[in-house]
Formats: C-alpha cells, sequence, structure tokens
C-alpha cells in the first residue's frame, strides 16, 4: 500500500483527507512544519500534502527543505492551503512542488482523485 | 486725454455765449468787449465753482471708500492669519531662493520645529523630505514650472526634528509679486501617518479574516461533502435536502470571502494576469453551466448565442470567467421575469460580450457609480439585502487590468445591458 503523508495544523483537516485516502493508501500525518519535515524523513512516503501557514516551519520552508535533502527530493509534493493561487502558487513551483489546490476549492473527493492520478 | 462733461459743457457755454454777445453787440467797441469779458468770465467762474464742489464732494467720497476698504482687507488679513495659526495643516511659506520666510504653528506641530528655528533657514536643509523614485520631493517640487506639474499635490515622508518619519501629503502654488521679480512658494503640508496606518489595517484585516475564515469554511465545506457522499453511512432524502441547504449557504459565504480576498489583492495591487489565447466558446459554456440552475430555479430563460467556435481572446481565462461570472450572477438575481441574455461578438480589434436582462434596471443617476466598492443602488437593496457591492467592482478592476472597458445601458424597471470590450489578442 503507497504512503501519503498529510501536513495541516488543523486536525479536523487531517481526519477529513484521511477519510477519503485511507482505503486505498496508507495514510500518515503530521501538526506542524518540522514535524512534516522529520516524518518525511523517516517514513519516505510516496506523496506529500503540505499545508502552508503553519507553527514553527512554514510549507514553503518545508518544501524547500525536502527538496534540498536527497532522501526527499523525489517525492512529490502537492500544496494544499487556503492561500490564494496567485499569493504563492508560482513560488511553490519554483521550489518543484508538484501541483498546488486551494482548499476551500477543493472537496475531499477530488483529493481522493488527485492522489490516484499521480500515485497511478 | 479725456475731456469730463462739466469741462464740455463749460466750454460749450462759453463758446455759445461768446457768440451771442458778438451777435449782438459788435465786439470792436471797448464797452461791449468789457461786457463779453465779463459775461463770459461770470459764466465760467460759475461753471468752475460747480465744477470744484462736484471734485470736492467726489474726493470726500473717494476717501470714505478707501477707509471701508482698508477696514476690509485688514479684516480679510485676519482671517487669513487666523487660519494661518490655527489651522491644523501646516503652512510653508518659501521665498524663491527656498528660504523658509513664514512656517505656521500647524508646521511646527507636524515637525516638531519652532518658528524661530525655522525662519531664514534652507528649507531644504532643515526639512528632510523622502519619497519613492516616481515622486518629486518637497520642496524643490513648489518651484517645478506648472506645465511640467500638473497635479500640484505630492505624497512624502519627512522627517521631523525628533527623528521620526511620518508621512505628509502637500498641496502648493506659486505667490507672485505683481511688478516685481519675486516667486515665493507656498505649501500646505497635511500629516497623514495615521490615515495611511488605518487603511494598511484595513486591507490587513480583510487579508487575515477572508483567509482565516476559509480554514474553518473548507472544513465544514469537506464534511458536507462527505456526508453527502455516504461516509457518514446512508443519507435520507430528508437529510439530503436539508443538506443541500447547508451547501447553497456555504457557497455563499466561500463566494464572499473570495470577493474579499479579490479586493484586498486589488488594492494591494497584487494581481497578476496570465494571459493567453482563451476560446470564448469555451468561457460562454462554463458561464451557462454555471448559471443554469439559478435562471432555472428563478423561472427566468438564460439565453445565449452562439459565438463563432474559434473566436479567441486574449486574455487570464479565469479572471476572465471570474468577472463574467459576477456581472451574470448580478443580471440573474435582479431580474423577477423575463430572460437573460449572453453574446459575444468580435467588433474591431475586440471581443465584445453583451450580458443582457430584463431586471430592475439602474436609475440614469445611479449608473456612473456602479462599479464603485461597496455601493449598491436602492432598487438593488430593495430586491435584494444579502449583496455586498463588490462583485461589479471586482469585474471592472479585471476588466481594466485587461485593457478592457465595461460600459452599463440601463432603463429603470426595463433591463439592463453591461457590455465587456476587450482586446482580441496581444499586438
Amino acid at each position: 500500500m503507497k504512503k501519503v503523508l498529510i501536513v495541516d495544523d488543523e486536525e479536523a483537516i487531517l481526519k477529513m483527507y484521511s477519510v477519503v485516502l485511507q482505503d486505498e493508501f496508507e495514510v500518515i500525518t503530521a501538526h506542524n512544519g518540522n514535524e512534516g519535515f522529520e516524518t518525511a524523513k523517516r517514513e519516505k512516503p510516496d506523496l506529500i500534502y503540505l499545508d502552508i501557514i503553519m507553527p514553527q516551519l512554514n510549507g514553503l520552508d518545508v518544501l524547500g527543505k525536502l527538496k534540498d535533502d536527497k532522501e526527499t527530493t523525489t517525492i512529490p509534493v502537492v500544496l494544499l492551503t487556503n492561500l490564494p493561487k496567485e499569493a504563492s502558487a508560482d513560488k511553490a513551483k519554483a521550489l518543484g512542488a508538484a501541483d498546488y489546490f486551494v482548499k476551500v476549492e477543493t472537496e475531499p473527493s477530488k483529493i481522493a482523485e488527485i492522489t490516484k492520478q499521480i500515485l497511478g | 486725454m479725456r475731456i469730463s462733461f462739466w469741462e464740455a459743457a463749460t466750454w460749450s457755454v462759453v463758446i455759445l455765449m461768446t457768440l451771442i454777445v458778438v451777435s449782438f453787440f459788435p465786439w470792436y467797441t471797448a464797452e461791449n468787449l468789457l461786457r463779453y469779458i465779463f459775461a463770459t468770465s461770470g459764466v465760467a467762474a460759475i461753471f468752475w465753482y460747480l465744477k470744484s464742489r462736484r471734485l470736492y464732494r467726489e474726493s470726500q467720497e473717494k476717501t470714505l471708500e478707501i477707509a471701508q476698504k482698508q477696514k476690509e482687507i485688514s479684516a480679510h488679513q485676519k482671517t487669513i492669519s487666523l487660519i494661518f495659526d490655527n489651522s491644523a495643516d501646516g503652512i510653508l511659506i518659501l521665498d524663491n531662493d527656498q528660504i523658509i520666510t513664514d512656517f505656521s504653528p500647524g508646521l511646527e506641530k507636524i515637525t516638531g520645529y519652532s518658528k524661530n528655528e525655522a525662519i531664514g533657514k534652507n528649507a531644504q536643509e532643515l526639512l528632510k523630505f523622502s519619497g519613492d523614485n516616481s515622486n518629486s520631493l518637497l520642496p524643490d517640487a513648489m518651484f517645478i514650472s506648472r506645465s511640467l506639474h500638473k497635479k500640484p499635490y505630492i505624497r512624502n515622508t519627512l522627517m521631523t526634528k525628533q527623528g521620526r518619519e511620518i508621512d505628509v501629503e502637500a498641496s502648493y502654488t506659486l505667490i507672485s509679486d505683481p511688478g516685481k521679480n519675486n516667486i515665493s512658494g507656498m505649501a500646505i503640508i497635511r500629516d497623514i501617518t495615521y490615515e495611511n496606518e488605518l487603511v494598511r489595517r484595513d486591507k490587513e484585516f480583510i487579508a487575515i479574516t477572508s483567509h482565516q475564515l476559509n480554514t474553518p469554511l473548507s472544513i465544514i465545506q469537506g464534511y458536507v461533502s462527505l456526508i453527502k457522499e455516504g461516509k457518514a453511512g446512508k443519507v435520507t432524502e430528508t437529510q439530503m435536502n436539508y443538506i443541500n441547504e447547508i451547501v447553497s449557504a456555504l457557497k455563499k459565504m466561500i463566494d464572499l470571502t473570495n470577493n474579499l480576498l479579490s479586493i484586498s489583492r486589488i488594492e494591494q495591487n497584487k494581481i497578476k494576469l496570465e494571459k493567453s489565447d482563451v476560446n470564448v466558446a469555451e468561457i460562454i459554456k462554463k458561464i451557462m453551466d454555471t448559471f443554469g440552475s439559478f435562471a432555472k430555479k428563478k423561472n427566468i430563460d438564460l439565453i445565449c448565442m452562439q459565438p463563432k467556435k474559434d473566436l479567441l481572446v486574449y486574455a487570464d481565462q479565469e479572471k476572465l470567467i471570474q468577472a463574467l461570472s459576477n456581472i451574470t450572477s448580478n443580471a440573474i438575481k435582479y431580474t423577477q421575469k423575463g430572460k437573460v441574455e449572453l453574446s459575444v461578438n468580435r467588433e474591431a480589434g475586440n471581443i465584445v460580450f453583451q450580458i443582457k436582462d430584463s431586471g430592475i434596471g439602474i436609475a440614469p443617476e445611479e449608473i456612473e457609480r456602479i462599479g464603485e466598492k461597496f455601493y449598491r443602488t436602492q432598487q438593488a437593496i430593495d430586491a435584494d439585502h444579502q449583496g455586498t457591492g463588490l462583485g461589479v467592482f471586482i469585474a471592472k478592476t479585471i476588466i481594466e487590468k485587461h485593457g478592457g472597458t465595461l460600459a452599463i445601458r440601463s432603463v429603470l424597471n426595463k433591463g439592463t445591458t453591461f457590455v465587456v470590450s476587450l482586446p482580441a489578442t496581444n499586438y
């Protein structure tokens, strides 16, 4: 079973996306930027969903660290945030993000579709 | 030289008398000559007396008038000096070498320098104005030729005596002394630090609130969709009806926060367009798909004239759809019966979208205010209390960012047509 890591400081968000993924994927979660980076290094997930505004280390910094690290650089990272695309999508793409979605426009079922598409 | 009426009259009478005397009494006898001299000098004396009396009276009137004028001038001067002394805005007066010749109490308060410290100093040395490169700076700006400088009004930053940076706004004018070569400059300077701070806080508030609102909204929306999909067990028909009510209210809230976010981005000048050649027919189809059910629910015909399949517009697809959606949504919202028609044509180098409704219309005096932020017409408020007055403002901003125009034609109680005109291609 492929492993998906979701990093978000809102427990309700973690639970919500886990519900639609857990049948087909192994879902692991982290509650802030640092924890997210450490979990990614330790667990080597196949896909990471990353929020941007989080305590300790923000999502874009986590993305930068993941892409700089040999062990995690190949893992596709999808930004899942409520910052509008205009605000950070360009920056995220430049840092190597696979995609960028705004939470309020992305229902959980859509996340399930995206995950299937990326992980095949 | 002008001859006054009285002088002309005097000399006419003298000449007339001479003619009379000469015609009755031949002038060459000594006696007649004397008579003639007496008669004419008598008449002349009377007239001169009358004239000087009139002149005396006139000069007295003039003296009174001058005294009155002087009184008025001194009252006027008093008013000016009261304004100068009491205005909260600072008033700065410079001679043409930019030496400070007057410095109002308001300016003392703004800059921290006293009048005594300021008078006689070079303005540039005492008052440190700065600004971004596009701004001209005081005090130089005051003396730049008017023709070059259309608006005698600028914003600068000023370092106070205490070393604090404040934002100032200044309007200024040149004062020329007629007859002399002296030109002095006057600037009225206002401290706008607090106003700027309020504007900044306002923008920040909108940005933070809309982002903070989006987090709980996305959670509500996510869980509602999970329930709807049966992830929490089978949903009965009644439950589904209730859920749909939640979803539709939720959509309104999401639209509102998105509008607020758009506004905050517009105000911070952060709107970026990602333009490409966009198929017009596809845009129209998206709008029809989005609003079909809304129109149906209101029993309004949403009609669209199919555009040519290869019609392209050079635009940011997402934003153009947002602009046209805001207009179409209003058209349906403010139409109680009848239809809303969408059409699009190429006219010269422009792609022209028209959204025509048979709705409540806009009063002629209100048309030009449509598109102001938060502005709503009375008819619109009566028809729907919940609007925000943001939709057209956002649409207009997006259209203008594209180099296009938004025109409105309307007849009250008959309907409105919004005409969106955009450059067709990027050349």
